[in-house]
């Protein structure tokens, strides 16, 4: 059974001796500077204040040492510098089964800081490269002028080892037990992203970054499970997850849609399931199926859609873009008496809708 | 991440231009100019980069007016069913198609992704549209639209785009522009140029 590694950098850690480790932070100061005034970073206070909540009641004496961004895009990554600037990916919320799941990231990622293992790659890095800064050569693999782009590139080349990893797997999971969070979710959120990808129906997409930094996840999930079962036996008794559902469902909206244009089809339809598990209402549910149907376009998706609107139309929840889009289904199906119904019931409901122009040209235009 | 870097560099072009090499500009001429089958009017001051011309299936032009990390407006003639508005980089990622039974607020959809994917970036950036609204090109029936683009890094854009679909193609113009001084200052321009074209074959 794998030993628990200790911390090695304590709460309250400052650089004060090694000049390369102090030059380290100096320049991840600037670039958390430029990623503090991005603009996809998620500026919403509740989500905020609740991812935040989770990373000081997972690192507890660390948690000051912390700044957590969390940043629109619909990959499932989170990442973690030397210096304690933390970055969740919102498709990482899309991602997580429970808020033990995102507690399972969130402590990894703080064991990763706690063991140093950013600095270390980055000596091994310079050593490698032996010329120039490493700065340079994330210039030389973008090409164009984008600084924040420049150091993500180069945060997922600091790769970490397969030993690393573990320890990190094992130090993170120690960590949400600790705090109280399931640790059984610490294996259970690596046969979710197995899932996952067992799902796309591209098999030669790229992993997401995570994935692709994080080798082996089968392997990883028996020995998080065997590690799990014999440090804190069978399963634990299932906690409260309201104010995660709470935050899922007030964010969905965008998520589902930044989800759904990547066009990852099979990735989004598998999410889709894993959210109707999670209490997703039917008929946000059916919506944003049939907007992957429609947007896929393949042989049959124009009828499943149609479908699916029809279902979102009859639930209270569904937004109304349902009854827009369900109208130029009808359209182009040649229904247009039932096609005006639906654009009619939408301006009904959004009577200054942006797009009322094109909507009435519809209602008024002759039958296609 | 590095996949993302290809694919934008692919476009750098397009996107912010090249860091180190100038690309080659010419003066669009004032006046009527046909790119494949689309005939649009441009007024003084457009310059056409060649570069930019790789990253089309078939005919299609980029014009600036004050450089690529500026402005510019892409003139995208005849896209022809099953194919995507930009030539796809990576044959290991499945990029957004035009199929002919398209209704606008398809073609919306099918503009946001392809921007995303093909000129911002996915995860660098949000494209958004709204104002879908009806618009003629001459005899053609179609669409325009406003867009507004959120990137990570470097100044937002705001953009207005226009097309119609005509024998089962689709004929694009979309102008983009940094916010808000060259997105004030050159809007109306585009949008000449945008509510000009025609197809070169209905005169």
């Amino acid at each position: 059974m794998p030993a628990v590694p200790p911390a090695v950098i304590p709460p309250g850690y400052h650089p004060v001796q090694a000049r390369d480790e102090r030059g380290l932070w100096l320049e991840l100061e600037d670039y958390e500077k430029a990623l503090s005034r991005s603009a996809l970073r998620v500026r919403d206070r509740t989500l905020n204040d609740y991812v935040e909540g989770l990373v000081c009641k997972v690192a507890r004496d660390y948690c000051a040492d912390f700044r957590v961004y969390v940043m629109r895009n619909p990959s499932f990554n989170a990442s973690m510098t030397a210096n304690g600037m933390m970055q969740v990916w919102t498709g990482l919320l899309t991602r997580v089964g429970s808020e033990d799941e995102l507690a399972t990231v969130l402590g990894h990622e703080i064991a990763h800081y706690e063991r140093a293992h950013t600095l270390a790659q980055f000596r091994k890095m310079k050593k490698d490269m032996a010329v120039g800064s490493i700065f340079d050569f994330g210039l030389l693999m973008i090409g164009v002028p984008v600084p924040a782009g420049q150091m993500t590139a180069m945060l997922n080349v600091l790769a970490f080892s397969r030993d690393e990893e573990q320890e990190a797997d094992l130090l993170g999971a120690r960590l949400m037990a600790d705090a109280g969070f399931d640790p059984h979710a610490t294996y259970q959120i690596w046969r979710d992203l197995i899932d996952e990808d067992a799902h796309a129906e591209i098999k030669r997409e790229a992993p997401s970054p995570f994935a692709k930094t994080h080798p082996g996840s089968e392997v990883r999930a028996q020995t998080l499970e065997s590690w799990v079962s014999a440090t804190y036996g069978g399963a634990a008794p299932a906690r409260d997850q309201t104010q995660f559902k709470a935050i899922l469902a007030a964010n969905m909206d965008w998520l589902m849609e930044d989800q759904i244009k990547t066009g990852r089809y099979g990735r989004t339809e598998y999410l889709l399931s894993r959210q109707q598990a999670l209490g997703m209402a039917p008929g946000a549910q059916h919506f944003y199926r049939a907007q992957m149907l429609q947007q896929r376009g393949a042989p049959g998706d124009d009828a499943a859609a149609k479908q699916e609107y029809e279902l979102a139309i009859a639930e209270p929840a569904a937004p109304s873009r349902a009854f827009r889009n369900l109208g130029y289904l009808l359209w182009k199906a040649n229904e247009t008496a039932a096609a005006r119904t639906q654009f009619a019931r939408y301006l009904e409901v959004e009577p200054s809708a942006s797009d009322r122009a094109m909507i009435e040209s519809y209602m008024t235009a002759e039958a296609p | 991440m590095i996949r993302v870097a290809a694919t934008l560099l692919a476009f750098a072009a397009i996107a912010a231009g090249c860091q180190t090499v100038e690309p080659p500009y010419r003066l669009v001429s004032a006046g009527s100019v046909t790119v494949g089958g689309l005939t649009v009017t441009a007024g003084d001051g457009w310059n056409e980069n060649a570069r930019t011309k790789a990253n089309f299936n078939g005919p299609g032009a980029v014009w600036t007016r004050d450089g690529m990390r500026l402005d510019y407006l892409i003139v995208i003639p005849a896209v022809a069913d099953g194919s995507g508005i930009f030539k796809e980089p990576n044959a290991k990622v499945v990029y957004p198609k035009f199929h002919a039974t398209m209704l606008p607020n398809e073609i919306v959809t099918l503009i946001e992704a392809s921007l995303t994917r093909h000129v911002f970036g996915e995860g660098r950036s949000v494209v958004a549209s709204s104002n879908l609204r009806p618009a003629p090109y001459g005899a053609d029936k179609g669409f325009a639209f406003d867009v507004s683009v959120t990137v990570s890094d470097g100044p937002d854009r705001q953009g207005v785009v226009g097309g119609f679909v005509a024998d089962g193609k689709l004929n694009l113009v979309m102008f983009l522009a940094a916010v808000p001084y060259y997105w004030d200052k050159d809007r109306e321009r585009a949008e000449t140029v945008i509510a000009s074209a025609r197809r070169s074959s209905a005169g």
